[in-house]
C-alpha cells in the first residue's frame, strides 16, 4: 500500500525571516491584539462588573455620566480605533485565503480600508454626540 | 461512482481519492481547509475556532455599534432594549459573548507567544493552560453576569 504523503511541510529549524505585507499585517495584528487585550478588559470590567444591575447594564444617565469622563472617552476612542483595525485585518486575513487574484485583493484591501473608516467615524460621532449630552 | 482519473507514479493517489477529511484529499489544505478540521491536529482545531469565534466578533462589533446607537434615540429607547437586554436568554447570549472572546484572546495569546518566537515549539502546554484559564474565567464570568438577574 502507497504512503500518503504528509500534506505540511515540517517545520524548518531555522526561522525564517519575515518580509512582505502579509507579514507586516500579522505584527500589527499580534500589536492591536496585545492592545485589546487591555482594552477590552478595561471595557468589560467596567461595563458588566462594576455596574449593580442586572447583567451589568447601565442606565441612559449612567451612560452619559460614563462616557462624560475625559479618561474614559480617551480610552473608549482608543478602544474603537483599536478594534476596528483588528477586526478588519483579522477579516482581510480570512478573505485572502479564500485565494483570490491580486485585482480582488486590491479590491479587498480598498473595501476593508473605506469600512474601518466608516466604523471609525461613526463611533467617533457616537461616542462625541453622547458625550456632549452629559 | 465517478473515478479520479490517477497519474502512475504519484505516492498516495489511491488514498486521496477517497472520501473522508480533507487529509485525503491533495497535497496539503485547500485554501479554504480551515472550515474543515477534521483528521488534524489540535492546533488546527484551536486555528478554526479562532476564525469562527473572530468572524463572530466582528458581527458583534458592528451589532454593538448599531445597539448602542439606540442612545441617540433618547432615553425610552435604551429602557426599552434594556428589558430585552437583562432576560435570560441575552444573557445567555453575553455568556457566549464571553466564550468567544476568552478562546479569541488566549488562543491569540498562545499563537502570538509562539509565533514571535518568544515560546517556541511549546503549543500544546499553552493551549492547554489557557484552557484551564479561560474555563475558569468563563465559569467566573458565567456566575456573575447569569446570577446577576
Amino acid at each position: 500500500m502507497a504512503t500518503v504523503a504528509p500534506t505540511r511541510p515540517r517545520p524548518a529549524k531555522r526561522r525564517p525571516v519575515p518580509a512582505g505585507t502579509s507579514v507586516r499585517a500579522w505584527w500589527w495584528t499580534v500589536i492591536t491584539g496585545a492592545a485589546l487585550l487591555v482594552l477590552l478588559l478595561v471595557h468589560m470590567v467596567a461595563h458588566h462588573f462594576v455596574v449593580e444591575e442586572v447583567g451589568g447594564l447601565r442606565s441612559y444617565q449612567q451612560v452619559l455620566e460614563y462616557i462624560g469622563n475625559p479618561l474614559i472617552f480617551t480610552i473608549e476612542c482608543f478602544f474603537l480605533v483599536t478594534v476596528t483595525t483588528h477586526a478588519l485585518m483579522g477579516l482581510r486575513s480570512v478573505l485572502l485565503d479564500m485565494g483570490f487574484g491580486a485585482r480582488a485583493r486590491r479590491r479587498i484591501d480598498a473595501g476593508l480600508w473605506v469600512l474601518g473608516f466608516a466604523t471609525v467615524a461613526y463611533g467617533f460621532f457616537l461616542v462625541g454626540t453622547l458625550a456632549s449630552r452629559a | 461512482m465517478s473515478q479520479t482519473t490517477t497519474t502512475p507514479g504519484l505516492p498516495g493517489q489511491e488514498e486521496r481519492a477517497q472520501r473522508g477529511p480533507v487529509l485525503r484529499k491533495g497535497i496539503g489544505p485547500t485554501p479554504t481547509g480551515w472550515f474543515d478540521p477534521r483528521g488534524r491536529a489540535l492546533g488546527t482545531w484551536a486555528f478554526s475556532v479562532n476564525r469562527i469565534t473572530g468572524l463572530g466578533l466582528v458581527f458583534y462589533l458592528y451589532l454593538h455599534l448599531a445597539v448602542l446607537s439606540l442612545l441617540l434615540a433618547g432615553e425610552s429607547n435604551w429602557n426599552d432594549f434594556l428589558e430585552i437586554a437583562t432576560t435570560w436568554v441575552f444573557l445567555g447570549l453575553d455568556v457566549l459573548l464571553l466564550f468567544g472572546i476568552l478562546f479569541h484572546g488566549l488562543n491569540g495569546i498562545r499563537v502570538a507567544l509562539v509565533g514571535t518566537g518568544i515560546v517556541p515549539g511549546r503549543q500544546q502546554a499553552l493551549f492547554w493552560a489557557f484552557t484551564v484559564i479561560g474555563t475558569l474565567t468563563l465559569a467566573y464570568g458565567a456566575i456573575h453576569i447569569l446570577g446577576s438577574a
